[in-house]
């Protein structure tokens, strides 16, 4: 199983080799020029990051890097993965593309359908790995993109499918000869990508991280169906009951799943790791053994714009377990040596599996 | 005389279609005590049915509730609330009945709601004909297309991916001035590729064509959208009003609340069904439209915009009496 990870401008040249001996064998990069951002801004980025710092903005800057990456022996793919583009941006693209059609990428990362077409249409003949945008979420969707166009290479699976869906998934790819990229550690969202229609970048915040969204507040929903005819027969203080009923409840369920899952406290050892974990946010590294088992290609690291000495660490990490032959959940804890960490919240794919 | 929309009604329980009568209906309102306790979703249902009856009354002469030409009945964005067989031959039966087209809504799935959705189709392939089948997963759309050919799949909603974000629905977004030597050309850009999606790509349209698509189905939203610019999609384009989709996920933000810790419940596990119990409200220092966490998705509430929408309207306008939940 190999290991896929983002880099960018943020990232100093010299620091592909440091990857690279950490066992990152992919890498992938976008490209914003001055011909785009001229026009449209980071707001609405040609691909899936609006953030300055997660691009290379001159052609030069990109042929150097992706000679570094090859001179390594490793893969570099371009993301072309934008939920969205217009006619006049779709053109524009085409023509950005065609004007660093000289770099040798292994492929691109795409996710609408309408840009794969026009990939195709204007002679781009290069693997089109399809992004998480593509909402491979289920088989009859590899099937979709298999079935109707040509260089389809790897299948980026979505981050909200749990170990079994994988596991279902991974056997008729591998029947089939299709080729999944899974997630792996770090970036995780609650949202599904391929359906968030929100804003993210510098200016505006991601709507997941927005006070808005943190300090949500839970309100009872107190009718059913028939609230029309219920609150015409009720008195107001049948409802307050039964709000009162329905915090109860919830309080209830709350209180029992601490009682099973109590809390782990962080010790000072752990603290030392913060460079670490503070950069993961969530890890599938438990995982891994079954997806080697399943004949995953490979797993995403997104490290883009991130701490190096933490995406060494991590890389590092990821490495241990993919080169270590039955690497248990207990292997991938001690590893992390974080019973904090590790004590489920983080988890991924919701390690322990199945419930 | 004034555009006029065809009218359908998007309803996600199936008793709110036995009792269409008592979901469509406008009651006297409510005591302020009542009114405080009510949630958007039902305090919405009172709002925008009395804008829709207004609209159609005094610039269209019609009666809503005469005017109904179909149910579109499902779900959208969780797998484990697609309607059982039962509940969906009874939808059929009712919409037969009462002589209205009948629209299956799906949501995008994983392996198992997959199948769900198999025997759904498996019912409506074979007992009735030419059935639409709202479609919000590539995966479904092949499915129809290879192997339920007597269904006519409508790209839905989720499928079109123009942005939206509550916080920027009335107050306006932020254009980060990094290295951008003309903002104003920027912003005029972003205006317009905003109400743009790649649906207007010739090749894209006969794409979808070719897999038997006929309309499309995008959210009323609060950037515009120019009649100009839907009419190069190639497709008649229904609007879903009042309930704009923002955001959802198949780890259920909503299940995870009952798990102190857990930022989000996988779909494929267990559900106990907590978006029957509780919504998540927000606030915010922004001035915005009303939004509300209920099931797995976000909604915003985009009841004020009738006027520029249904002015617009020209294929169906799907009026959803409740957060299709």
């Amino acid at each position: 199983m190999r290991i896929i990870a983002g880099i960018s401008n943020a990232h100093q040249p010299q620091e592909i080799q440091g990857y690279a001996e950490a066992g990152v064998d992919e890498f992938f990069v976008g490209y914003i020029p001055k011909e785009w951002s001229d026009e449209y801004g980071w707001e609405l980025s040609s691909n899936r990051r609006e953030t300055a710092n997660y691009q290379y903005r001159s052609k030069s800057d990109l042929s150097n890097v992706v000679e570094l990456i090859h001179g390594q022996n490793k893969k570099v793919y371009l993301t072309v993965n934008a939920h969205e583009y217009n006619t006049q941006q779709t053109k524009l693209l085409l023509r950005i593309l065609e004007s660093i059609s000289d770099i040798d990428f292994d492929g691109f990362i795409v996710s609408n359908v309408g840009m794969l077409l026009e990939l195709q249409k204007n002679g781009f003949n290069q693997v089109m790995n399809v992004s998480i945008g593509g909402g491979s979420n289920n088989i009859e969707t590899l099937r979709f993109f298999r079935d109707n166009f040509e260089n389809i290479g790897r299948f980026i699976l979505p981050r909200k499918l749990t170990i079994s869906e994988i596991e279902k998934i991974s056997a008729y790819a591998s029947e089939n000869k299709i080729r999944l990229e899974v997630f792996g550690m770090a970036a995780y969202c609650v949202f599904n990508d391929e359906f968030c229609f929100t804003w993210h970048g510098p200016s505006n915040k991601c709507f997941c991280q927005s006070p808005m969204f943190e300090f949500r507040e839970m309100k009872p929903l107190l009718f059913d169906t028939n609230w029309k005819k219920e609150i015409a027969s009720e008195g107001v203080g049948t409802f307050y009951r039964r709000l009162a009923e329905i915090k109860a409840e919830v309080e209830l369920m709350r209180n029992e799943y601490l009682v099973k899952h109590p809390k782990v406290k962080m010790s000072v050892q752990e603290v030392n790791k913060l460079h670490v974990l503070a950069s993961l946010n969530k890890c599938g590294l438990c995982a891994f053994q079954k997806f080697k088992e399943w004949g995953i290609e490979a797993v995403k690291l997104p490290l883009r714009g991130q701490d190096f000495r933490g995406n060494i660490a991590i890389t590092e990490i990821a490495k241990k377990v993919i080169d270590q032959p039955n690497a248990s959940p207990k292997y991938c804890q001690d590893l992390m040596s974080s019973p904090n960490f590790c004590s489920g919240p983080n988890c991924y794919y919701d390690y322990p599996y199945p419930k | 005389m004034k555009n006029q929309f065809s009218l359908y009604i998007y309803l996600s329980r199936i008793e709110h279609i036995i009792n269409l009568e008592d979901t469509l209906k406008i009651i006297s309102k409510p005591e302020p005590e009542y009114v405080e306790i009510l949630d958007e979703s039902l305090l919405m249902n009172q709002l925008a049915l009395t804008t829709l009856n207004d609209y159609m009354y005094k610039y269209l002469g019609l009666n809503y509730i005469d005017n109904i030409d179909g149910i579109y009945f499902g779900q959208e964005t969780c797998e484990n609330l697609i309607p059982t067989l039962k509940h969906v031959q009874q939808a059929v039966e009712f919409c037969q009945n009462n002589e209205y087209q009948f629209t299956l809504v799906t949501p995008y799935v994983g392996p198992k709601g997959m199948e769900r959705l198999k025997k759904l189709f498996e019912y409506l392939n074979q007992e009735t004909s030419d059935t639409e089948v709202l479609v919000n997963d590539f995966g479904v759309l092949h499915l129809i297309n290879t192997e339920y050919q007597n269904l006519k799949p409508v790209l839905g909603r989720l499928l079109i991916k123009m942005k939206r974000d509550p916080r920027f629905s009335i107050s306006g977004f932020d254009i980060a001035n990094i290295e951008i030597p003309n903002l104003k050309r920027v912003e005029k850009n972003q205006a317009e590729a905003l109400q743009a999606a790649a649906l207007e790509l010739p090749v894209f349209q006969d794409f979808l064509k070719g897999k038997g698509v006929e309309r499309v189905a995008i959210d009323v939203l609060t950037q515009g959208l120019d009649p100009k610019i839907l009419k190069k999609w190639g497709f008649p384009v229904d609007f879903y009003w009042p309930w704009t989709y923002i955001t959802s996920s198949r780890s259920c933000v909503i299940a995870a609340y009952t798990q102190p810790g857990k930022e989000s419940h996988p779909t494929d596990e267990p559900c106990k069904f907590q978006c029957r119990k509780y919504e998540f409200n927000f606030r915010s220092d922004k001035k915005m439209l009303q939004t509300v966490f209920r099931g797995n998705a976000v909604w915003m509430c985009t009841r004020s915009l009738y006027e520029q929408y249904f002015k617009i309207a020209s294929g169906r306008l799907i009026y959803e009496p409740y957060i299709p939940v």
